[in-house]
């Protein structure tokens, strides 16, 4: 007997209640394919598979390795305890030199790439209507494969027991090598439908995919079945320099395919890299979600293996003020995921229970059978439907540190914070289709924003970054985007706070209310009739006061002090990209999430342009009506002080301003400037705004210059006798 | 018979005399500015009882036995009693009391007659001969001006000036005294010929020793000249100063040898320099000043504006580029204007552009002494283009691409997009850091700053006093003086103690294009000047409140006024954005300026009411934002210590202080002109040659005037995406228009600056950009046949 197996047993001794626990629920799930298909979300442990990987500079020696990964599986059943179901096995030599060269940035297609993957001709009489590996392997007489990857095949093999009768033992058993045949011939033959199917690298077959169909291989070492099987995969590797040992971990979520980012830590002393790697691990496993419903500012999610959570420092467990960053995955026909896509610039903060009035009977049910739940897990048998949905069972066995009943839940609610116009947490909800949330893991210090604009993706130079506080609503400016379309966001030092978003919403509306009563009494106060009486008079002037003080409640606001805010555990925070007047992005974001976030904007180039041409030609505009009522008032000035000559001169320079048709002549001749496609097209939606703002302009000259208000002087000062003869050139003022 | 007053009939000529006779005397009261415009006036109410009088009247004292009385008449037709009266005639008179009647007296019955400019003469005396020398003055005028004629009025006069000079001199007037005395002298030479030029020669001994006493002995060696010339050698003060000043400039000359055998040229020049200024007439003086020449040819310039940091390529600091350019030379350096965009000059070589502009080809010239390599140069490019690094450039970094190094001695740079001017954003100096350690270095280097002093030294490099030899009398030593007064500078350059003026008024530029030892040129490009804001000041936020500034300031009178007193638009031009004007419309270098936006007018009305619409803007922010009303604090505005910059802002402080904005001048030393500068604008003198990108280099994220306006920035980039020069332009053009509207800086006017150089300085380019700019080429005349200084 080996001594990982002597630890393995030991192990085995000391977890046996609780696997008998896991293993009375476990096996009870698993009675059927059927059964084992429909797990229970929230009572459900996430199955963990830690591959590690002990780089070669790695000088210890093969009993501290397992005593290593002894540790490091005790430490980490400890901590997570019922919520996690625990596998541990060394990373397969193929994918190591990944890990070794790789770790930070490895995608899961540098794991696939490699892997022997069947592909069925689609040309090949034999295969049209195989779409699956069992079908193939029943169907088909032989697979072709190289001879190395014959040998890759029966090596992986060796490593696992397999079934008989399975998918994977036909598989093996039909798989062929042709003498003197090469990967080339192998790819060509395939390609020409000369033969019905191969098992090749995937790298190699993606190329073909026209002419052929890659079926999903679920055989045990495959990504496909592992994917498929687990839920998360943590990434652990080990390596050494000089005297230091080096922990890197980094995290898979199966079903969402997503790759976390990277968590290291190091150590000179090797019995503390166990703990050093759980630490690693637990940074680096984020819990998740599923979106049960979901509104525009709201959403209910369903947390995993929440039921299976009592104690608050599980890092498994989901708290009021996490931040959940969502995932969408929609699947084929054939369980094979087409859609595996973040949902961009969206988050999901979590907020505490408001529990309905059904909920809330159920909870005053359930809070009688807490005490109990709690102290004795392995008499709790929780099916779904019976459990309350705010409330955890506990099942990880903890005595430390009772839950939080007001912070607790399986099933929770969140505000939605998304993009401008985004569907949120929304969308078509189907078997097919989830939205999962995983808790978001900031690495880095800060994060860049690439402002780019769509379809082009040029770089958005010179907008302006703006932050808008989620509790106050107040904007702050941050900068502006360089010519790369760059900014740099830093990690807030402090995290900010928010409110709930009914709260938000009822207070928004209470504002409202507010404001119309205040306008309402105002009103009222100023259409009085002039027989009221003096009571009712002071009832009315009473009623303003009272309206406006109740209004300075919401202007008087300290947002230090609001008791229904709520913190949030990572920093969240809105931005807005601004250029000139138009916000083109509102943008959720979580500085330090990943080094670079690309925002695609709406091509705004134009209308910026045409912006600021309208919006210096109304300055002209302004300073015109203001010098032309100037003048007009010192003309009746001097005319009323008998000053005829001095009268005569600001006539003279009140000739000399721009007329209406003057400026109206000039901003035609922007306006065809700006609308002018040589330059270059214009959307729509651009051109709609760029007309808004010049007819806005417009009707400004039509209110305010075209009137008499120069004939009125010059007849004036005529009717004076003064001489009004004056020179007719006009100038453009300040232009 | 009837008598009657016949009115004086005066000479034009004896009129002007008596006027600049009466002018002398108002001088020597003391009173002579107000004196000379208004004497009549003066004299007037200052004319006491007598003169004071409605009319002249004479008074005819009757004889003792008919009771001595004295009576007034009107004046008498005649003016001096006629010899041979008979006693029984009778004159006939009428009383002043009595002016309707007519009396007769028996000449018998009059003991005398006094008549009325007698009186007032005789008083005359009387106040002389009582040293009430103001007094006596005062009856002097009124006789010099209505009794021209009279009889020994001339002598008083002399007699008067004589004394009351002597009364001067007693009090110390010096100046007044000799002025009176040299007057005397001229108007009548006659008078007391000995006295009066004994006193004069006193009192020019008095006068020169007190300027000599004063360390003016510029004043007294010109003084002494005068006598020389007006009186002869034989002047007693003539014959004094002239051996004193002698043995003083001799003992100068002495220690100028002394200095310069010690090697301590630029003290020893100083003080050959200031021996001269003592006693021009000392040759070995001018011996030794060609000794030093020979031996350390050195030039003195004169500056208006002191140096602070050094850069060849400064866009707002005129001192550092000036300078700069001495020390260091920039990767590119700006030449000329061309057709198209500057000509440039590469500092390892030559340089090409492809022809689709994409590339920029840099070869190496091996015969370039410099330690920077193809490798060095092409990692400072890209580590401009890094963002992480700290000489990481934006400009620079959106249109660099790569680069590659092709050999021994060329670099390819690769742009990301066609540009036309992409060497016009590389003028870079290249740091000293250790990879390209002392990589381009000017031919001068700074010698160590004095701070007491206000000069500035560069001496050659690799040049040893005693061991190395200058070449061809190229200067070993640029000495750049501090001058805060364009006047004592003018005055240094005509007196040869600075060879070189930096800058000069049209005025003061054409008085010296008339001396002949000076040569006056005009830089090849003007500097345009503007007000930046660079504070968070509430007000200087709001372009409306930026537009109110402008409107209350009469830029085109300051301009033309007090500023360059010139009418010359070659001399100065508003200009309505931050680009050259140029010299009209074929000005290659006025490719930018968009002619169509002028300049925004001076008007106070406007500028007030811009000023309350500003508030009511800000008034309805803060309301809405519930912060307290911003209030229109006291703009600061930083200026450079520089004669004009300081008149202008004076000026323009005057201006917005009569439609409400209150503002004071904070003057700047050229480091602290940046956007940390503590005031909220800063005038600023730009040398904005290329458009194309030195408009980047002002509003662009580096930049001075750094803005946050969405539409300056848009159109930063639109420029930076052009690719030809039409584009160009038009981007250009358009940016100029959005300036005007949103006045991210505030325009000014252009000026053409003047420089003055003696011509024993040979090298400086009739069309130089900068006065350094080929300094290697300037060398000293030695055996000129001018003078190396003054005359």
């Amino acid at each position: 007997m080996s001594s990982q197996q002597i630890t393995n047993r030991l192990a085995l001794r000391r977890w046996a209640p609780l696997l008998l626990f896991a293993s009375c629920i476990f096996s009870t799930l698993a009675k059927t394919p059927a059964q084992d298909s429909v797990k229970i979300w929230e009572y459900s442990p996430y199955e963990v598979e830690i591959w590690y990987a002990f780089q070669p500079e790695v000088n210890i020696s093969d009993i501290a390795r397992q005593q290593f990964i002894s540790d490091l599986t005790h430490e980490l059943n400890r901590t997570y305890r019922a919520a996690w179901r625990i596998q541990t096995s060394e990373l397969a030599p193929e994918w190591s030199g990944i890990a070794r060269r790789n770790f930070e940035e490895f995608t899961t297609n540098d794991l696939t790439e490699n892997e022997l993957t069947l592909a069925v001709a689609i040309k090949h009489e034999s295969c049209k209507t195989i779409r699956t590996l069992e079908a193939a392997v029943e169907k088909l007489d032989e697979i072709l494969v190289t001879e190395s990857g014959m040998a890759r095949l029966l090596r992986a093999a060796s490593r696992f027991e397999i079934e008989k009768g399975s998918a994977t033992e036909q598989l093996l058993a039909k798989c062929k090598v042709q003498e003197g045949m090469d990967l080339e011939q192998i790819k060509e033959k395939l390609a020409n439908a000369e033969i019905p199917c191969a098992m090749l690298p995937r790298s190699e077959l993606l190329p073909m995919l026209e002419k052929v169909r890659m079926l999903l291989t679920t055989i045990p070492w495959h990504t496909d079945n592992i994917l498929k099987s687990k839920d998360k995969v943590i990434f652990l590797s080990i390596g050494q320099e000089g005297d230091r040992f080096t922990i890197q971990a980094r995290e898979l979520d199966c079903p969402m395919q997503f790759l976390g980012a990277t968590f290291s830590a190091s150590t000179f002393y090797w019995p503390h890299a166990s703990r050093n790697a759980s630490h690693c691990v637990v940074k680096a496993f984020a819990p998740i979600a599923r979106v049960e419903e979901a509104d525009a500012l709201s959403a209910t999610l369903l947390h995993r293996a929440g039921g299976l959570i009592v104690r608050n420092e599980n890092p498994a467990k989901l708290k009021v003020g996490d931040v959940m960053q969502p995932i969408v995955r929609r699947d084929g026909k054939n369980g094979v995921p087409t859609l595996l896509q973040p949902i961009a610039w969206t988050f999901a903060v979590l907020t505490p229970p408001v529990p309905d009035e059904d909920e809330e009977k159920e909870s005053e049910n359930a809070a009688g059978n807490a005490t109990d739940a709690e102290t004795d897990a392995a008499e709790v048998d929780a099916p779904a439907e019976a459990t309350p949905s705010n409330f955890s069972v506990a099942t990880d066995g903890s005595e430390e540190e009772p839950l939080d009943p007001t912070d607790a839940g399986i099933k929770m609610n969140a505000n939605v914070y998304t993009y401008s116009n985004g569907p949120g947490l929304q969308g078509r909800r189907n078997r097919r289709t989830q939205r999962i949330l995983l808790r978001v893991r900031p690495t880095v210090g800060e994060t860049d924003i690439k402002a780019v604009i769509r379809n082009t993706l040029k770089p958005q130079a010179g907008s302006f970054i703006y932050q808008r506080d989620l509790l106050t609503g107040e904007f702050e400016e941050l900068g502006r985007t360089d010519w790369r379309g760059r900014f740099t966001v830093k990690v807030p030092e402090k995290n900010g706070k928010f409110l709930e978003a009914r709260e938000r919403k009822r207070r928004l509306f209470a504002k409202r209310d507010a404001q119309q009563a205040a306008n309402i009494a105002k009103k009222d106060l100023d259409d009085v009739p002039e027989d009221i009486s003096p009571e009712d008079l002071k009832a009315k002037q009473q009623a303003v006061k009272d309206t406006e003080a109740a209004l300075a409640v919401f202007d008087e606001y300290d947002p230090e002090s609001d008791l229904d805010s709520i913190p949030l555990n990572y920093p969240l925070i809105e931005i807005y990209i601004k250029n000139g007047n138009k916000a083109l992005a509102k943008l959720p974001m979580v500085p330090g999430l990943k080094p670079i976030e690309v925002a695609e904007v709406a091509d705004d180039q134009r209308r910026l342009q045409a912006e600021a041409f309208i919006r210096g030609f109304q300055g002209d505009i302004t300073a015109v009506i203001g010098l032309r009522n100037v003048m007009a008032a010192r003309i009746k000035m001097h005319l009323t002080d008998n000053r005829l000559d001095d009268a005569t001169q600001s006539l003279v320079r009140m000739r000399e301003i721009p007329t209406y048709d003057q400026l109206n002549d000039e901003l035609d001749s922007i306006q065809r400037v700006m609308l002018d496609e040589k330059r270059g097209p214009i959307g729509i939606s651009q051109k709609r705004e760029i007309d808004g703002m010049f007819q806005i302009t417009s009707d400004m000259l039509q209110s305010y210059l075209q009137d008499s208000l120069f004939q009125q002087s010059l007849k004036a000062v005529e009717d004076a006798g003064g001489d009004t003869v004056g020179p007719k050139k006009r100038n453009m003022i300040g232009n | 018979m009837s008598i009657g007053f016949t009115s004086h009939q005066y000479r034009p000529s004896a009129i002007a005399c008596n006027i600049r006779i009466l002018a002398l005397i108002c001088l020597i009261l003391g009173s002579f500015t107000e004196a000379s415009k208004c004497y009549g006036q003066e004299i007037e109410r200052l004319e006491p009882d007598l003169i004071d009088a409605k009319e002249p009247f004479d008074v005819i004292v009757v004889t003792e036995d008919k009771g001595g009385e004295e009576v007034k008449i009107l004046t008498l037709s005649f003016r001096e009693t006629p010899p041979n009266v008979d006693p029984k005639d009778k004159l006939e008179v009428v009383i002043t009391k009595f002016p309707d009647r007519r009396y007769e007296i028996a000449w018998r019955y009059i003991d005398k007659i006094l008549y009325y400019e007698q009186r007032i003469y005789d008083e005359a005396k009387e106040k002389m001969a009582a040293q009430d020398y103001s007094g006596a003055f005062q009856n002097l005028s009124f006789l010099l001006k209505n009794y021209p004629n009279m009889p020994n009025l001339e002598q008083l006069r002399l007699q008067f000036i004589f004394d009351s000079a002597l009364e001067r001199y007693k009090k110390g007037e010096l100046r007044q005294t000799l002025s009176a005395l040299e007057e005397l002298r001229l108007t009548a030479p006659a008078y007391e010929a000995n006295r009066v030029m004994t006193a004069l020669s006193r009192v020019a001994d008095s006068l020169i020793t007190e300027y000599q006493e004063g360390g003016d002995l510029g004043s007294a060696q010109t003084m002494l000249d005068r006598m020389k010339r007006q009186y002869g050698p034989d002047l007693p003060v003539v014959t004094k100063w002239e051996a004193k000043l002698e043995a003083m400039a001799r003992a100068k000359l002495a220690e100028a040898r002394r200095l310069a055998d010690q090697k301590k040229y630029r003290a020893a020049w100083k003080a050959a320099v200031q021996a001269l200024g003592i006693f021009p007439d000392v040759d070995e003086v001018k011996d030794l000043m060609e000794e030093i020449n020979r031996t350390y040819p050195m030039i003195r310039v004169g500056v208006m504006q002191r140096s602070g940091a050094l850069n060849p390529s400064s866009l707002v600091d005129w001192p550092a580029r000036r300078a700069g350019s001495l020390v260091s030379n920039p990767l590119f350096r700006f030449l000329e204007t061309g057709g198209e965009g500057g000509r440039y000059g590469f500092s390892l070589g030559t340089f090409r552009p492809s022809d689709d502009r994409r590339q920029l080809f840099l070869n190496f010239d091996n015969s370039v002494q410099t330690s920077v390599l193809p490798f060095d140069l092409a990692q400072k490019l890209v580590n401009r283009s890094d963002p992480e690094h700290e000489i990481y450039d934006p400009s620079w970094a959106a249109i660099f691409e790569s680069v590659q190094v092709r050999g021994p001695s060329q670099l390819m740079i690769n742009l990301r997009r066609p540009n036309v001017l992409p060497h016009a954003l590389m003028q870079w100096l290249l740091p000293n850091d250790p990879a390209v350690q002392g990589s381009l270095p000017g031919e001068y280097q700074l010698a160590p700053v004095d701070r007491k002093v206000p000069e500035m030294s560069f001496k050659l490099r690799g040049f040893v006093p005693g061991e190395s030899e200058s070449v061809n009398g190229q200067p070993v030593e640029i000495v750049e003086i501090f001058y805060d007064d364009p006047k004592e500078a003018v005055n240094d350059l005509l007196l040869g103690d600075i060879d070189v003026l930096d800058q000069l008024y049209p005025a003061d530029a054409v008085r010296l294009k008339a001396d002949e030892r000076l040569l006056v040129g005009r830089y090849a490009l003007p500097t345009s000047h503007m007000l930046i804001p660079i504070s968070d000041h509430a007000y200087l936020q709001s372009p409306t409140f930026r537009r109110a500034l402008l409107c209350a300031t009469d830029r085109d009178g300051m301009l033309r006024g007090e500023l360059l007193n010139s009418d010359s638009r070659e001399d100065g031009r508003l200009i309505s954005g931050p680009f050259p004007i140029g010299d009209g419309d074929n000005d290659p270098l006025a490719y930018a300026y968009n002619n169509k936006v002028t300049s925004t007018e001076y008007s106070p009305p406007l500028a007030r009411l811009l000023l309350l619409m500003t508030t009511k803007e800000l008034v309805r922010a803060a309301t809405k934002k519930r912060e307290p009303e911003p209030k229109l604090e006291k703009l600061l505005i930083g200026c450079p210590d520089f004669e004009f910059a300081r008149v202008a802002v004076q000026a323009m402080i005057q201006q917005w202080t009569s439609v409400g904005i209150k503002a004071e001048m904070v003057l700047l030393k050229p480091e602290e002109i940046n956007k940390d500068a503590p005031c909220d604008l800063v005038y600023v003198i730009t040398t904005m040659w290329e458009p194309a990108t030195d408009i980047e280099r002002l509003l662009g994220g580096n930049g001075l005037a750094a803005t946050d306006n969405s539409y300056i920035v848009q159109g930063l980039e639109r420029l930076r995406e052009c690719r030809n020069w039409p584009q160009i332009r038009s981007s250009l053009q358009e940016m100029h228009q959005l300036i005007d509207y949103h006045l991210p800086i505030l325009p000014l006017w252009q000026v053409r600056d003047r420089y003055a150089i003696s011509r024993k300085v040979e090298g400086l380019r009739n069309d130089t950009v900068s006065l350094y700019q080929d300094i290697q080429d300037w060398r000293i005349l030695i055996d000129s046949s001018q003078p190396v200084s003054r005359k």
